[in-house]
């Protein structure tokens, strides 16, 4: 289970306060709201990049809050993938296994396992800057999620792709997560986006989480439109 | 269209004068001085010069990464007023007339400073010898080094640093496997620029350490000496000598970067 408990932090100016959250392992949450409302700073700080000034995050039981970013077992994708420039395709998803004391041959099969579920085994010995925007998103899924992570960020994942790419990552994404079956937080200002994904889908306004919606409460929704209400 | 056509010409004519501005002293310097190239390279003295300066040029250039490295990164990381303070600090010595930067090391590691404390406890002495030539290179370049390198650090995004914190590294190892290999580039310029600036560093090098014949006589001190002695001859061969081995490495060195740029 992941769990915030009145989360506050402060950034720059920025403030989020009084957060709070509850998901069972394997949820899917998205979270919606107006650009520039502090969706990735949100994500961030439950990565471990922001310190809290206030409240708790706890998963599984364990308070993760003051726990460096390498010891929470959260997987990150940011919108502009923030792939390694430097490596190749199959090097950036085998990144994190490097680190966890694995036989290279065990490093092999599980990249090659992961690039073949994502459609980008073609692609292994390219860099990054040879990629287009879908196939770099894929990459930054894989490498996320190769470590199994128990929580994975999403942050607004699709904003910089096409109509079409767009179309064939969120079918992806949705494989991935019946696979692996991770808890997801997914970031998006795009309402249609979040009734495909969610279980459960907050809105974030006035710096903090106002309402969360679960998926039966979405399925009785009139219109899509009736969301925008609350934002 | 004609006004078009007179601006166009202007460009050129511009970057023609620019051009000849530049090379024309050099090429001159190397046609006249090709001829005492072969005498230069026969004298005990400017042979001395030469591995002298090769060998200064090069372990202060190492040292000057091995500083800046981690100095630049430190800025990076740190987006606090002091660190901005702390940058410009670091930024001074490059407004400053390498003569005067030699005055200062000669005060500060003279006698009568850290360098006195540093000769008797450590027996290291600057002033007059071969320590004080790499220390002055090291000086005047380890500001414009940092400032390549933070150039080329804030290239990347903090973020990138810190998905590969989420996916496993602590701070060294995202240091070692994100940060430098995606320093390169910074990294290849900033040695290509410390370097040059080294073998032909005069100033400071004089200031501290002397221009004493076969000690610490690098080629600009040789090149200085010469020319003070009415030798003008000896001194166009060795100033060539000394253009010849930077472009033939500046050229080694952009076959390198050229190479990795492609990658």
């Amino acid at each position: 289970m992941f769990e915030i408990q009145n989360l506050s932090m402060e950034l720059d100016g920025f403030f989020l306060k009084d957060i709070n959250l509850k998901l069972e392992n394997g949820e899917y949450l998205v979270i919606l709201g107006k650009s520039g409302i502090g969706k990735t700073v949100l994500l961030e700080t439950i990565a471990g990049r922001h310190k809290i000034t206030r409240g708790k995050i706890i998963k599984n039981e364990q308070d993760i809050s003051a726990c460096l970013p390498e010891d929470r077992d959260i997987g990150f994708v940011y919108q502009n993938y923030e792939l390694f420039s430097h490596l190749k395709v199959r090097e950036n998803i085998a990144f994190s296994l490097k680190f966890q004391k694995m036989k290279k041959s065990q490093i092999k099969q599980k990249t090659d396992e992961m690039m073949e579920i994502l459609d980008i085994t073609h692609l292994k010995d390219r860099y990054p800057k040879a990629l287009s925007g879908g196939e770099k998103q894929r990459v930054a899924i894989g490498r996320s999620i190769i470590k199994n992570p128990s929580l994975l960020l999403l942050d607004e994942p699709f904003s910089a792709l096409d109509y079409i790419t767009k179309e064939s990552v969120k079918e992806i994404l949705k494989d991935i997560h019946k696979r692996f079956k991770p808890t997801i937080i997914h970031v998006t200002h795009d309402l249609k986006e979040a009734i495909y994904f969610a279980d459960k889908i907050g809105i974030i306004k006035d710096n903090t989480i106002v309402k969360i919606i679960t998926r039966q409460q979405i399925e009785q929704l009139e219109s899509e439109e009736q969301l925008y209400e609350y934002i | 269209m004609i006004k078009n056509k007179i601006f166009d010409l202007i460009l050129f004519l511009s970057l023609i004068l620019t051009t000849m501005f530049l090379i024309g002293p050099i090429v001159v310097l190397i046609i006249q001085g090709a001829n005492y190239v072969i005498p230069s390279l026969m004298s005990e003295e400017i042979i001395f010069s030469i591995k002298l300066s090769l060998k200064t040029s090069l372990l202060s250039t190492l040292i000057c990464l091995v500083i800046s490295i981690p100095a630049s990164y430190a800025i990076y990381k740190n987006d606090s007023k002091w660190t901005k303070i702390i940058e410009h600090l670091i930024y001074v010595p490059m407004s400053l007339p390498h003569l005067v930067s030699g005055i200062a090391l000669l005060l500060f590691f003279g006698n009568r400073g850290l360098g006195r404390f540093l000769s008797d406890n450590f027996g290291i002495d600057f002033v007059f010898t071969v320590s004080g030539v790499v220390l002055a290179q090291i000086f005047v370049n380890l500001s414009f080094s940092i400032q390549i390198l933070l150039n080329s650090l804030r290239e990347i995004d903090k973020k990138t640093i810190f998905v590969s914190r989420t996916l496993g590294c602590n701070e060294i190892q995202s240091f070692i496997h994100i940060v430098i290999p995606s320093l390169r580039t910074g990294i290849l310029s900033s040695a290509i620029m410390c370097w040059s600036k080294a073998l032909g560093e005069f100033g400071a090098v004089m200031m501290l350490a002397g221009t004493t014949r076969m000690k610490t006589e690098v080629i600009p001190t040789a090149i200085y000496l010469n020319m003070a002695t009415g030798d003008l001859n000896l001194a166009i061969g060795t100033a060539t000598i000394l253009i010849v081995i930077s472009l033939t490495c500046l050229g080694i060195f952009n076959m390198i970067f050229m190479k990795k740029g492609s990658n």
